[in-house]
């Protein structure tokens, strides 16, 4: 007889093994589909591969997609690790786009070495403001973190629409446009590594918040709090640690990420405050901390995998005839199956012997 | 995409015919264009579908002898628009690079480096960057004001509703246009407006005409393509940019049409003296619209609701056009935002 | 064997790198009570699970009826006529007696014939001499109430044989007397029981008794053949710890001091009311009651885990304000807590994680910025060496470790160097002979280090043995104090029950 029981600590060779064959599985899933609607999958994988790492600009372009989705992850996994259940990555990055934005309205002639560091670090503080309500809403009345999100989320989207449709942020001017900023002073703009001015300071920003996150988790006084709350906070709170303030430190550092995220699309990508650029980079950032079991660097290489397929995704709607929505189809495949091969990986079946005497 | 393939080669070989009819055109002067489009919503929503329509027409009819073939893009918005730009304008295959939007922040990125593309952006937001860039900007509030004309005598409730995409210059032109013209022959119409906050939201579209037909219009201006509540209630509705009859055959009663025909013309003939005549690219950095009278605009037929139209109702609507086309009247523009 | 109701040969059973369960012969007759003795983690409740069909054997067989069985699912074993009644009970509060009698029957037809239940639970409860109202909600019965259900629902489902385990864990000796007069019933009319237990009243009380350790068994005997120093013998594989002899000793100062101490109603449970207490230094203070009679809330109160509502507690004389665990700890206070899994571990981290719990941030657990894991590790290698802990190592998963080892790895933690009050609220509840003498030793050493202890439990053995004074508490308030040489085992039993005796000062 075979039995399936769980296997709450998998071995690494294991999770290896396990997302491996999750992605095998994904892209045959997928191939079988692009060739279900009359494409050839050779071609769009072709086109994804050439998108995702096939040259350099297609490189730095994956990079450049995959910095928002790294801090918003992070955001998610350091929540998720103290059984935090926040979904308001999505409004912090809002928020730690428009907090930034102020910093760049308050000193717009200041010299990029001030005005930036300065935009960044309001960035940061803008998304920590949004995890604090939230965190106090929990520890002072009780509401639950996912509810509460959520709300803010909204709250915070439309407080930006408003700003930018309203007049206040908006642009104005003979063109008379909606919905977006006056383009960043060039002070602010986040300086490049490459020549045509795509791969911004975020993406070293994300790089090295994923190794710092990994540190916190691993290694500090702060991430072992972290993690006992999301094992056992009542043993935790038992034991003096003030759990009412540890939620408030977590919802802040989650959100200080997120609004990371946030600032970095807006000074790094779009140079100007929009909110059509933002969207879905929180919720995004939700289901890559999952994929990668909630480790830092689990969704460093999440992140990477997924900004690269979304790159590859306008490569392959551009030079493949395939419709971009067979990319999203890909996408959406590729994540229910590395979500299974992480259930997978946790799951194993026993064959059990029972003679009969 | 196989429809645009099958298009493309009916294209070649009709051109081919009137190549040979036409005789030899000049050996150093182009033959081909060949054009990228950009789309930011799909070409089932008006703006982006009308353009194909023009498109197709505009190359049946071989402006300087010119075979023009296009290719577009699925729905693309930002970076990853710019990004399919720099991919169109790397492949070397396209001599113009046309994004239907607000994509001038990505344009600014490109123009420089690649000199002899052309690159068009179109509508409210962009930037006016002038050089290889070129702006083309549409206003249907003529059309809106006919439409509204027509609304203004066919309304029972005297309440009119518009559905709204954005709340920006190129919307509310139209919408302000609507109810001047319903007030224009009904001043006892009144009407409201509201915003989806999005270029293309048929779910949240459709949330937002249900509450208009439920404060009581019986006619809606529905600039955002859902025509289902509509059907619901079985009232009458206007389309926009495309000719949306077919969408809702029993409830769209009219259309304001976007017609891009002298826009695409403009770029063609600008394309042309840049290849043939060395002429600079000086792309415009102000507005520049045609309007009705030039062919940048009309109202679309009636179709199978036609005998809905009382004949002094269509009489009326037939001198007002008239008038606003021969220039005896002119459309009041209005782009402040409309009430809500 | 004929006649065996249910006969195992070799049943083995391993989860991960541990052997639950190797080779254990077992066989029931009916109209006996055999009862599976053992220490926490010995296999009793791995082999019952099996014989109920709730996990499966790696290997081995299962007969019942002289049939050779393969139980899949609990179901199976139902069907056989097998029913378990598990340690924490499966019943839906919102639910009625009879809804929760209907839960898991095999249904005929889509309705479930109510009537007929009813008729038939009330005919089985009036025969073993329950008063049960079908039509009463679950969520007001008492504990043992509950269990009746549990039973009940059972012997309707299967019917032939009944497994059940540790059943008196949660009774008051009243309710647990109740139940093995009926044990005794069903026994007559030719069911087999398996009781498993590792109370050795409970074992003497049975027909045969099968000894388990560490996974193996160690024999089967008639129970009239053996007696309890035997049995314990063959539990713990040798002859228990000898119990610390009380010496007397002078007082302390006062360090602890509770004034009208009032925990709110709402704050569930049974609130504590107007209780005021002193501990001194090198004092134990017990607290006799049935549980549930307001000494959790006491407890939590003291270990700042549960506000107050009304009252002060004063520690070295000063007012603890505001009441926190945060503050409690900072002055001293330390607690194993009644639940250990739910409030004093976190499973999912090891026992070197859980070792270093609260003392994270100080020497010797710090290195600059970081956590150092080597030490807490070091730390941990010694006190599983030191409280013997059955486990693989400083890194296993506090989850993974059974109840008795479970409360060792609290014990240690509570009792490091820095507390000076050590609350413990049913320390042994659950626990076998060995781990209940490891804890008495740990609360006398405590004490001895000049610490004062505040010791809640329901085994007044416990308390006799250990206390200076002795408060009782019922329904939330104290009864009576007294010091401990003057307690009787009547006296204290009346004032739990709640009855004032005459005699009472």
């Amino acid at each position: 007889m075979i039995r399936i029981e769980r296997n709450p600590a998998p071995s690494a060779a294991t999770l290896a093994l396990s997302y491996v064959g999750a992605c095998v599985m994904g892209f045959a899933i997928s191939a079988l589909l692009i060739a279900a609607t009359g494409y050839d999958p050779a071609e769009a994988f072709g086109a994804i591969w050439q998108g995702a790492v096939g040259s350099q600009t297609a490189m730095i372009g994956s990079l450049v997609k995959a910095t928002p989705l790294i801090l918003t992850g992070l955001a998610a996994a350091i929540a998720f690790r103290a059984r935090l259940w926040s979904i308001g990555q999505e409004g912090q990055v809002y928020a730690g786009a428009m907090a930034g934005w102020c910093a760049v309205l308050l000193v717009p002639d200041a010299p990029a070495l001030l005005l930036i560091p300065l935009a960044l670090i309001f960035g940061a503080a803008g998304g920590a403001g949004l995890g604090a309500v939230a965190a106090g809403l929990r520890t002072r009345y009780g509401v639950n973190e996912i509810i509460s999100t959520v709300m803010l989320n909204y709250i915070i989207v439309y407080l930006l629409s408003w700003l930018l449709s309203g007049g206040a942020w908006g642009e104005v001017g003979a063109t008379v446009s909606y919905q977006q900023s006056p383009p960043a002073p060039e002070a602010a703009q986040l300086p490049n590594f490459d020549d045509r001015g795509r791969l911004h300071l975020g993406f070293a920003i994300a790089l090295a918040a994923s190794l710092a996150c990994a540190a916190l988790i691993a290694r500090t006084p702060l991430g072992f709090e972290i993690r006992a709350l999301g094992g056992n906070g009542e043993a935790l709170r038992r034991r003096g640690v003030d759990v009412g303030r540890l939620t408030l430190v977590v919802m802040a550092l989650s959100g200080a990420l997120a609004g990371l995220a946030g600032i970095g699309e807006v000074l790094g990508v779009t140079d100007r405050l929009r909110g059509d650029e933002l969207y879905g980079l929180g919720y995004a950032g939700v289901v890559i901390g999952l994929i990668a079991g909630l480790r830092p660097i689990g969704v460093l290489v999440a992140g990477l995998f997924f900004g690269g397929l979304a790159n590859g995704a306008v490569f392959m709607s551009v030079l493949s005839d395939a419709p971009a929505a067979l990319a999203q189809a890909i996408q959406g495949v590729l994540l229910i199956s590395i979500l299974c091969g992480g259930v997978a990986a946790r799951t194993r079946l026993r064959r059990t012997v029972a003679h009969v005497g | 995409m196989h429809f645009l393939t099958s298009l493309r080669c009916a294209t070649i070989g009709v051109t081919a015919a009137a190549a040979l009819a036409a005789g030899p055109a000049l050996a150093d002067d182009p033959t081909e264009l060949s054009v990228a489009i950009i789309l930011s919503a799909g070409i089932e929503n008006g703006w982006d579908g009308s353009l194909i329509e023009a498109f197709e027409r505009v190359a049946a009819d071989e402006p300087h002898g010119l075979d023009i073939s296009w290719r577009y893009s699925d729905p693309l918005w930002g970076d990853a628009a710019g990004e399919a730009m720099r991919l169109y304008a790397e492949s070397g295959r396209f001599d113009i690079i046309w994004a239907h939007s607000t994509y001038s922040d990505q344009v600014a990125r490109l123009k420089d480096e690649f000199p002899d593309i052309l690159f068009v952006v179109v509508g409210s937001g962009n930037e006016g960057l002038g050089g290889n860039q070129y702006w083309v900007y549409k206003r249907v509030h003529e059309a809106g004001y006919l439409l509204g004309a027509l609304a203004g005598h066919m309304t029972e409730s005297n309440v009119l509703g518009a559905v709204g995409t954005f709340p920006a210059d190129d919307v509310n032109d139209e919408i302000n246009a609507f109810f001047a013209g319903a007030r224009s022959v009904n001043p006892d119409v009144t009407g409201n407006t509201s915003f989806i906050e999005s270029w293309y939201d048929p779910a949240r579209a459709g949330e937002f005409t249900a509450a208009k037909v439920a404060t009581g219009a019986d006619i809606i201006f529905q600039l955002a393509s859902n025509f289902q509540p509509c059907e619901e209630a079985e009232i009458l509705c206007f389309g926009n940019f495309g000719d949306q009859n077919s969408f809702s055959p029993d409830t769209v009663l009219s259309s304001a049409l976007a017609l891009w025909d002298p826009d695409i013309r403009w770029i063609v003939d600008e394309w042309w003296a840049f290849k043939t005549e060395e002429e600079p690219l000086e792309g415009n950095t102000e507005l520049r619209w045609f309007s009705m009278a030039e062919g940048g605009s009309d109202i679309a037929p009636f179709h199978g609701l036609a005998d809905r139209v009382p004949q002094e109702v269509q009489a009326e609507l037939d001198t007002l056009r008239a008038s606003i086309m021969d220039g005896s009247f002119e459309v009041p523009l209005d782009v402040s935002q409309p009430e809500s | 064997m004929t006649g065996a109701l249910m006969e195992a040969r070799g049943l083995t059973r391993r989860f991960g790198s541990v052997t639950a369960l190797d080779g254990v012969d077992f066989d029931l007759k009916p109209g006996e009570i055999h009862c599976l003795f053992g220490e926490n983690g010995a296999g009793k409740s791995t082999l019952a699970s099996i014989l109920a069909g709730v996990i499966a054997p790696d290997d081995g067989a299962l007969a019942v009826g002289g049939g050779p069985r393969r139980y899949g699912s609990p179901a199976d074993a139902i069907a056989d006529g097998v029913g378990m009644v598990h340690q924490h009970f499966a019943l839906v509060e919102a639910f009625t007696v009879l809804e929760n009698l209907m839960v898991g029957l095999p249904g005929r037809g889509w309705r479930p014939d109510r009537a007929g239940l009813a008729v038939r639970a009330r005919a089985l409860a009036e025969d073993l001499g329950i008063a049960l109202d079908p039509a009463a909600r679950v969520s007001t019965l008492s504990v043992g109430e509950r269990q009746w259900i549990e039973i009940l629902k059972s012997l309707m489902e299967a019917g032939r044989i009944l497994i059940l385990d540790e059943p008196t864990a949660v009774l008051t000796p009243e309710e647990s007397r109740r139940l093995f007069a009926m044990l005794d019933g069903l026994k007559r009319r030719g069911l087999g029981i398996v009781l498993v237990s590792h109370k050795l009243v409970e074992v003497m009380q049975s027909d045969r008794v099968t000894v388990l350790r560490r996974g193996r068994k160690v024999a089967t005997l008639a129970t009239a053949d053996t007696d309890p120093g035997t049995l314990t013998r063959m539990m713990i594989g040798a002859s228990p710890p000898p119990e610390g002899t009380q010496a007397p000793r002078a007082a302390g100062a006062v360090v602890v001091e509770t004034r009208a101490l009032t925990s709110a109603e709402s704050a569930g449970g049974v609130p504590a009311r107007d209780v005021s207490l002193t501990i001194r230094a090198g004092e134990i203070v017990g607290v006799a009651g049935v549980a549930g009679n307001g000494q959790a809330a006491l407890f939590d109160m003291l270990a700042g885990a549960l506000a107050p509502a009304s009252g002060e507690i004063v520690i070295d004389g000063a007012r603890v304000s505001p009441v926190s665990p945060t503050e409690m700890m900072r002055r001293g206070v330390r607690c194993i807590p009644e639940d250990r899994f739910r409030q004093g571990l976190v499973g999912e981290m090891s026992i070197s994680e859980n070792l270093m719990l609260g003392r994270h941030r100080a020497a010797p657990f710090r290195r600059g910025p970081f956590v150092d894991y080597g030490a807490a590790d070091r730390v941990a290698a010694n006190v599983i060496d030191a409280f013997r802990i059955a486990t693989t190592g400083p890194q296993a998963r506090a989850a993974s470790l059974s109840g008795g080892n479970a409360q060792k790895v609290l014990l240690a933690r509570e009792m490091a160097p820095g507390g000076r009050v050590l609350l413990a609220n049913q320390p042994t509840r659950g626990l076998d002979v060995g781990v209940v003498a490891t804890v008495h030793a740990a609360l006398r050493a405590k004490r001895d280090e000049g610490a004062a202890v505040l010791l809640a439990s329901e085994e007044l053995d416990d308390l006799l043995a250990l206390c200076d004074r002795i408060l009782v508490m019922f329904r939330g308030r104290v009864m009576a104090a007294m010091s401990a040489r003057d307690a009787d085992v009547e006296r204290i039993g009346a004032l739990m029950a709640g009855r004032q005796p005459e005699a009472a000062a």
